[in-house]
Parts: structure tokens; C-alpha cells; sequence
């Protein structure tokens, strides 16, 4: 499209994240943080920290994009995002040490305060924290604006800070795709629409989902469960066996599935069903990919009174059909149409319980850093723990790393008690 | 070409297009889970096969051992057609 030679500084928004856009709305309704999410490792190390900030200035030079803004083009209400004319690095990083004699636990609460602290409006949209521990060992958390990153988008970015802590100096341009306001091939974006409001339809022809959240949001709170080599054979195993080879995904949606209905039961709710929106990468495989969303949504759903097996099925199945209708695909394409509407009213819609659904899951499975070293240390973990809109206001996120499988449950204060967690975490485990 | 050779040379095309892999960096003899296949890759591919052949493996009783390079599962394909 020709819009982006015209201006440089303007990105237009693609479906999804006008999507995105509308469940930060949603977030910043409610108290606590933006609509965002961290990326935490463990080092073994600590790394220099004033190297670091200036890695951190580096990145604000070279991507004007993370000091912007959110605008409309005021002729044809295509939303963009607008990078300013020209930026002043700020100081991103905060390093704090951790004293605490439990140590673990003085981490996890300073994580978590992180992950509810928002952006501010003069402040770039990442931040930073570096916990320097007493053994010498350290955590860094990447914190991201989803309206600008996507989980995937984050990893490329650690490995870009990576990249210039060990002294390269990529062209930023090549970082950054830039796309024109999809202001054509309107036939197909219409076309893309019947076919997300058949699925819709056929979701909303159950009975009303089960949803966990009825308050208006709050602070977010997140457990790591985490599969070793052997956890994650094992569960592939039992996955091979019960849905067959290559089908990890449906089966986790199903056991996931199945510990919500279990809960929903013991809350007293039957003959309900769960509608868990799943996302799934429609990456390319490009570095120009960094900013911005590039995944889609497929809603599983199922009922309480189904058994295991016809569960199991009925995922498989509905997986199949959704990417056989090119769901994920027109659901990009048909959130172009939406673009026009006001924020408010496109957060209402991402809000419904049917569209919202029940929990959401992600399964990140190809990992873009890889590395066993991040800024000159040995990772021992690496993790994310996103941020979750008041509504659904749970959601599951799993990303392997080598041949671990790493799980956060990430959830609105309040709306699951530590039972109900457990129910969570056991059906993952087992 | 036979029968199998020819459903070889289309597996190996589709997993380089879903992988966008080159097709000379899509080994033969690997399994598709050595090939960095998931879930949503297989999906893709079972697709191509079902447009393409006009069989749906989907819950077909597919086996790991099928999958294990791309003539035991292009043999496998060649069983349903």
C-alpha cells in the first residue's frame, strides 16, 4: 500500500490488534495494569547493569516506535500508531536488590507488582527490572505493551538486546514492517467476516459459557508450573496415546478444558460449557515481524456432560475445521472491518462471554531466542507471564523451551481460590 | 513415478511451504516431529493431503510409526486413497 511511503512514523493497526487495542481499553478500565506481559529470566549471573540502561537507550534510539502513540486517521478512521518526530531515551531500567531471606517469594511479589504497574503516558512501552540476588545469580523482566508486541515479538526483541549487549549494531529499518491502512479488497474482507460470524454462530447455539470472572477486574496474580525433559515426555506420551501423534495442542485445550468444568461443577454450575479462545502464531518467519500482533483466535469450546474421549474428539475435530475454514486467517481479516468503530464499543465486544470466553490459551511452541546466554549469562529459565483482561481474566500460557515445557496460569485476583488453582496445575501435571 | 514417490514429493513440497524451509533443507528421512512439525503445522499438512487427495486423515488412526520419515507416511496416505 502506498499510505506508508507517505509517512514513515505511521503504522497502521492490523485486525488484531485493533482487537488488542480493545482489551487494553479494558485493562485500563479496571484498576492495575495495561493490557501487557513480561518476559522473566533466570541468569546465573548478574549482569552489568549500567550496560544494560545503555543497551536499553539503544533500543529507544533505534525504535522511535516505543515512544508512540495511538491515532486515527481522521479521512478514513484507520487507526495507526505514531512514532514521534524524534525521541529522548529515557531510563527504563529499574535494579533492585533482594534481600528477603525467601527469596523466591521476594521475587515473585516484585514480578508481580511489575506486571500490574502501568505504562506511563510519557514512558516508552517496555520496562525493565533486574533483581540481583544474594548468590550472585540475577532475574530480568522485560515488561511489553501487547499493543505493540506480541509474545513472539518479545522473545525477538530479547533477542535484539542480546544482539547489542554482545556489540552488534543491526539497521533498525529492517525491524520494522510497515503496512498501508488495508483500505482495499473489501469483498474479501466481508467474505472473511461470514465466515468468523459462522463460528461465532455455532459457539453462541450452546448454551451461554461459564465465565469465572463477574468483577470488574483487579490486579493480576501468576504460577509458573514447570514440566522438565521427563514431565514434558511423559506428557506428550500420554497425549500420543490418548489423541495421536502430533495433536499436543488439542489434548492440552482438552485437559485444560476439563479441570474448568470440574471447577465450574464444584461451584455448583452444570450444563454449562467452557469457550477457551485459543491463539495460534501466524508468523512468517520474517525479522520485519518485531511489532506489533501477528496471531489469531480459534473459540473451543465444550460441553460439561461430554466424556473424555468425546471431548478429546470433538477439539481434534474442531481444530481441523477451523483451520480447514482459514478461521484464524478471516478473523485478521474480518477485525479490519471493526477498525472503524469507537475503542469503547470494540472493548464491549471484546468483553462479551462468548467472545471473551471462559479462559484463554497460547501455546507458544517455537521459541525466536534460543540462546542459552543472555547478556553474557547462563539462562536457567526463561518464561512469560502474560497480563489478562479482566474478561476472561484467566488465561494459560504455555511456551517450550528445548525439551521443557514451561506453564503460567495468570488470573484476576480473586476469581480462583487456591483449590481451584490446584484442580488447574494437577490436570496439567497428570 | 510411482504411486509413493509421488505422494513423497508432495509431503516434502507442503512441509517446505508450511515451514518455508527451502525443499532441499527438508530431510526425507526425518520424522515430521524432527522436522519441527506441531500440531498446527500437521493440521495444515493433513489439509493439503485431504485437498490434494481427497482423503482426510484426521482421526484415521495415524500412527508416531506413519510418521516417521516421509515414505512411511506417504505408504501410509497411499493405504487410504
Amino acid at each position: 500500500m502506498t499510505a506508508r511511503q507517505n509517512n514513515p512514523r505511521r503504522f497502521y493497526l492490523n485486525g488484531i490488534d485493533w482487537i488488542v487495542q480493545g482489551m487494553q481499553y479494558n485493562c485500563r478500565a479496571a484498576p492495575g495494569g495495561d493490557y501487557q506481559f513480561l518476559i522473566i529470566s533466570h541468569l546465573a549471573g548478574t549482569p552489568d547493569s549500567d550496560k544494560l540502561r545503555g543497551c536499553l537507550r539503544k533500543l529507544q534510539e533505534m525504535f522511535p516506535l516505543l515512544s508512540g502513540r495511538l491515532r486515527r486517521n481522521w479521512f478514513n478512521l484507520a487507526p495507526y500508531w505514531q512514532a514521534p518526530r524524534r525521541i529522548v531515551s529515557k531510563d527504563i531500567l529499574t535494579v533492585t536488590d533482594v534481600h528477603e531471606p525467601d527469596t523466591e517469594q521476594a521475587c515473585h511479589q516484585r514480578l508481580t507488582d511489575f506486571l500490574n504497574t502501568p505504562f506511563k503516558a510519557d514512558m516508552p512501552k517496555l520496562a525493565a527490572m533486574l533483581l540481583t540476588l544474594p548468590d550472585g545469580s540475577s532475574r530480568l523482566a522485560l515488561n511489553f505493551d501487547h499493543c505493540l508486541f506480541d509474545a513472539a515479538g518479545g522473545e525477538q526483541l530479547v533477542s535484539l538486546l542480546n544482539d547489542l549487549w554482545n556489540g552488534a549494531e543491526p539497521d533498525a529499518s529492517g525491524f520494522m514492517a510497515q503496512e498501508g491502512p488495508w483500505l482495499n479488497e473489501w469483498r474479501h474482507q466481508f467474505a472473511c467476516g461470514r465466515t468468523v460470524n459462522r463460528a461465532m454462530q455455532a459457539v453462541s447455539e450452546q448454551c451461554a459459557p461459564s465465565v469465572l470472572s463477574r468483577q470488574p477486574g483487579g490486579s493480576n496474580r501468576y504460577t509458573l508450573i514447570q514440566l522438565d525433559e521427563a514431565g514434558f515426555a511423559a506428557l506428550e506420551k500420554r497425549a500420543e496415546s490418548e489423541a495421536g501423534p502430533m495433536m499436543l495442542t488439542p489434548y492440552l485445550v482438552t485437559v485444560i478444558q476439563e479441570a474448568l468444568h470440574r471447577i465450574f461443577t464444584n461451584r455448583g454450575e452444570t450444563g454449562s460449557i467452557c469457550v477457551c479462545p485459543m491463539t495460534v502464531s501466524l508468523r512468517q518467519g520474517r525479522r520485519d515481524e518485531l511489532f506489533f500482533n501477528r496471531w489469531s483466535l480459534m473459540p473451543m469450546y465444550s460441553a460439561s456432560a461430554s466424556s473424555h474421549a468425546e471431548r478429546l474428539k470433538q477439539q481434534i475435530g474442531l481444530f481441523y475445521n477451523y483451520m480447514k475454514t482459514k478461521l484464524p486467517y478471516s478473523l485478521t481479516k474480518a477485525g479490519l472491518l471493526c477498525r472503524p468503530l469507537p475503542l469503547p464499543l470494540m472493548a464491549g465486544f471484546t468483553q462479551k462471554p462468548a467472545t471473551s470466553g471462559t479462559a484463554a490459551i497460547a501455546l507458544l511452541s517455537q521459541m525466536e531466542f534460543n540462546s542459552d546466554s543472555l547478556l553474557g549469562e547462563t539462562v536457567k529459565e526463561l518464561y512469560h507471564v502474560p497480563r489478562i483482561p479482566p474478561s476472561p481474566g484467566l488465561g494459560i500460557f504455555m511456551n517450550r523451551r528445548g525439551a521443557k515445557l514451561n506453564i503460567t496460569l495468570s488470573w484476576t485476583d480473586g476469581i480462583l481460590n487456591d483449590a481451584e488453582l490446584e484442580i488447574l496445575a494437577t490436570a496439567i501435571h497428570t | 513415478m510411482s504411486k509413493t514417490a509421488e505422494i513423497q514429493a508432495f509431503l516434502k513440497h507442503e512441509i517446505a511451504l508450511i515451514l518455508r524451509l527451502k525443499e532441499s533443507e527438508v530431510n526425507e528421512n526425518a520424522s515430521l516431529d524432527e522436522l519441527g512439525i506441531n500440531s498446527m503445522a500437521f493440521v495444515e499438512l493433513l489439509i493439503a493431503i485431504e485437498n490434494k487427495f481427497g482423503v482426510q486423515l484426521i482421526q484415521a488412526g495415524i500412527t508416531k510409526a506413519d510418521l516417521s520419515s516421509l515414505k512411511t507416511f506417504a505408504q501410509r496416505i497411499e493405504q487410504s486413497l
